[in-house]
C-alpha cells in the first residue's frame, strides 16, 4: 500500500485513516508483545500504543517535521518509553513504605496530572459548546495543521480567504468562552 | 482593531506560540510583551484557545484509533495471531503434566500446608508440631531462633521478586486458585498459586518456589522465596520482611489493626 515512510507521512494528510491503519497494523504487534512481556495486559498495550500514535501524529503533522528514524522504530520507542514510565509510576505507588521521599514527589505529580486532566476536559467542553462547523474548522487548522486551501476544500468554502475569515470568527467565539486565566482558577 | 489588523496580530501570536518566529522577531515580540499587558493577555487567551482545540483533536484521534483497533482486531481476535494461540495450546497441554507433577510433589512432601484462621499462639504451636510430624527435612545447621527483620534497603533479589509480584498484581483477571506459570528457569514451569486473600492463612514452606498474591491490587501482598539467598521475603502493607532459611522452623508474626495476625512459617 505504502512504498516507504515518506508516503505514509503524506498519507496522514491526504487519507488519515488509511495511513493510521497501516501504521497501526505494522507496529502494534511489537508493542503488544513488549508490554505483555513486561508485566502488562493487552488492554494496557492498546492504550499505551494509542497514546504513542497520538504523539507520533502530533509530531508528524508539524510543518518542520523530518523523519530521523523509521516510523516503526519511532512509534515503538515512544510506546516503550510511555510504558516504562507507567511501570515506574505504579512501582512508586506500591512501595511507598520504602521510598517516603519519592511518595511525596509522586503525589505532587499525581495531583498535577489530575489537574491537567481537569483543565483538558474543561477546555474540550468549551470547544463542544461552539459546535460544528467551528469545532471542525479549528481542529483541522490547529490540530491537523491543515492549510487554508485544504480547509476550504474539506469544508466546502468558496476559497481560502473565506476559510480564513471563518476561522477568525470561530476563534473569537472560542476566546469569549475560554477564560485566559483558566489554569490559575482551576 | 480592524479584522485585517487582527489577522496579523493573531498570526504573530500563533507564530510565537508555535516557535515559528525568527530570532530577531522573537526578541522584538518578547520586548513588546514586557511592556504591553494587553498583548500578554492576548497571548494567554490564544494559548488557552489552542489548548482547547488540541485537546479536542487528540480526543478525536483517540476515538479514531479505537475504531481502527476494533476493525483490525475484532473481539476475540488477537494481534499476536493464530500461531501464538496454537503455541499456547501446546504449552497448556504440556503444563497439565507439570501441574500434575507439582500437585503430586506437594502431596508427598506436604511442603505447603494452608492453615485457616490462625488466631492464637496455640494454633502456631500446633502447626509447628505438624511440621515435625510431617518429617520435613531438618536443617543441617544448628537451629537458632531468628526474628523477621524489616528490610528498609531493598536488596537486588527482592527488586526482582517485586517485578514478578507487579506482573501478577497487574493481571486484573486473576481468579482464585489460578496457577500461573513462569518459564524463566531453563524452560521449566514454576507454578504460582493465586489466592484471593492470604490474611489469616499460614503456609509451611519447604519447596523451591511459592508465592501468594492478593487479587485486590490496592492491598498487594505476597511472599517470595529467593532460592539463591535461601531466604523468604514477605511483602505486606508496604513493608518488606526478610526471613532467614536454616534457622529453625521460623515463625514470623506481624500484628496489624488490632487482632489481624499474619503468620508465616518456613523451614
Amino acid at each position: 500500500m505504502y512504498k516507504n515512510d515518506e508516503e505514509v507521512l503524506l498519507g496522514l494528510r491526504s487519507n488519515r485513516q488509511d495511513a493510521l491503519k497501516y501504521v497501526y497494523k505494522t507496529v502494534y504487534p511489537s508493542v503488544l508483545s513488549y508490554v505483555k512481556n513486561n508485566s502488562g495486559s493487552e488492554d494496557e498495550a492498546q492504550d499505551i500504543f494509542q497514546e504513542a500514535m497520538i504523539v507520533f501524529y502530533q509530531k508528524a503533522t508539524k510543518v518542520d517535521f523530518t523523519l530521523s528514524a523509521a516510523i516503526k522504530t519511532f512509534v515503538f520507542a515512544v510506546a516503550k518509553n510511555l510504558w516504562l514510565k507507567k511501570l515506574r509510576d505504579s512501582k512508586k505507588h506500591k512501595y511507598i513504605g520504602h521510598y517516603e521521599n519519592v511518595l511525596s514527589d509522586n503525589d505532587d505529580e499525581k495531583e498535577l496530572n489530575e489537574h491537567q486532566e481537569k483543565v483538558k476536559a474543561t477546555l474540550v467542553n468549551f470547544l463542544e459548546e461552539l459546535g460544528d462547523p467551528c469545532r471542525k474548522l479549528l481542529v483541522l487548522y490547529y490540530y491537523e495543521k491543515r492549510s487554508m486551501e485544504e480547509i476550504s476544500s474539506i469544508m466546502k468554502y468558496s476559497n481560502s480567504n473565506s476559510a480564513k475569515n471563518q476561522k477568525y470568527k470561530c476563534l473569537q467565539r472560542l476566546k469569549k468562552v475560554v477564560p485566559g486565566d483558566l489554569l490559575v482558577n482551576l | 482593531m480592524a479584522m485585517s489588523d487582527d489577522f496579523g496580530h493573531i498570526e504573530k501570536i500563533e507564530a510565537y506560540l508555535e516557535d515559528r518566529l525568527r530570532d530577531d522577531e522573537l526578541s522584538q515580540f518578547l520586548d513588546q510583551m514586557n511592556t504591553d499587558s494587553q498583548l500578554r493577555k492576548d497571548v494567554e487567551n490564544q494559548r488557552m484557545a489552542m489548548h482547547a482545540v488540541e485537546s479536542a483533536g487528540a480526543q478525536d484521534l483517540k476515538l479514531e484509533l479505537k475504531s481502527i483497533h476494533k476493525d483490525l482486531y475484532p473481539k476475540g481476535g488477537s494481534a499476536s495471531g493464530n500461531n501464538l494461540k496454537y503455541g499456547l495450546l501446546i504449552a497448556g497441554i504440556l503444563s497439565i503434566g507439570a501441574i500434575g507433577f507439582f500437585i503430586k510433589s506437594i502431596d508427598e512432601k506436604q511442603t505447603a500446608i494452608p492453615v485457616h484462621s490462625i488466631k492464637t499462639e496455640q494454633d502456631v504451636a500446633d502447626i509447628e508440631k505438624k511440621i515435625v510430624d510431617n518429617h520435613i527435612e531438618a536443617p543441617k545447621e544448628e537451629k537458632e531462633t531468628s526474628s523477621a527483620e524489616v528490610v528498609r534497603d531493598i536488596p537486588q533479589p527482592i527488586q526482582k521478586a517485586k517485578k514478578k509480584e507487579e506482573k501478577a498484581a497487574s493481571k486484573s483477571k486473576l481468579e482464585e486458585g489460578e496457577i500461573i506459570f513462569n518459564f524463566e528457569k531453563d524452560g521449566i514451569p514454576e507454578p504460582e498459586l493465586v489466592l484471593s486473600d492470604t490474611i489469616g492463612k499460614a503456609y509451611l514452606f519447604n519447596g523451591k518456589h511459592l508465592r501468594f498474591y492478593n487479587i485486590d491490587q490496592n492491598k498487594i501482598s505476597g511472599i517470595t522465596y529467593m532460592e539463591l539467598e535461601e531466604s523468604l521475603y514477605l511483602v505486606y502493607n508496604n513493608n518488606c520482611f526478610k526471613l532467614e532459611l536454616n534457622k529453625s522452623p521460623q515463625k514470623f508474626i506481624q500484628e496489624k489493626d488490632k487482632g489481624i495476625i499474619r503468620y508465616l512459617m518456613m523451614e
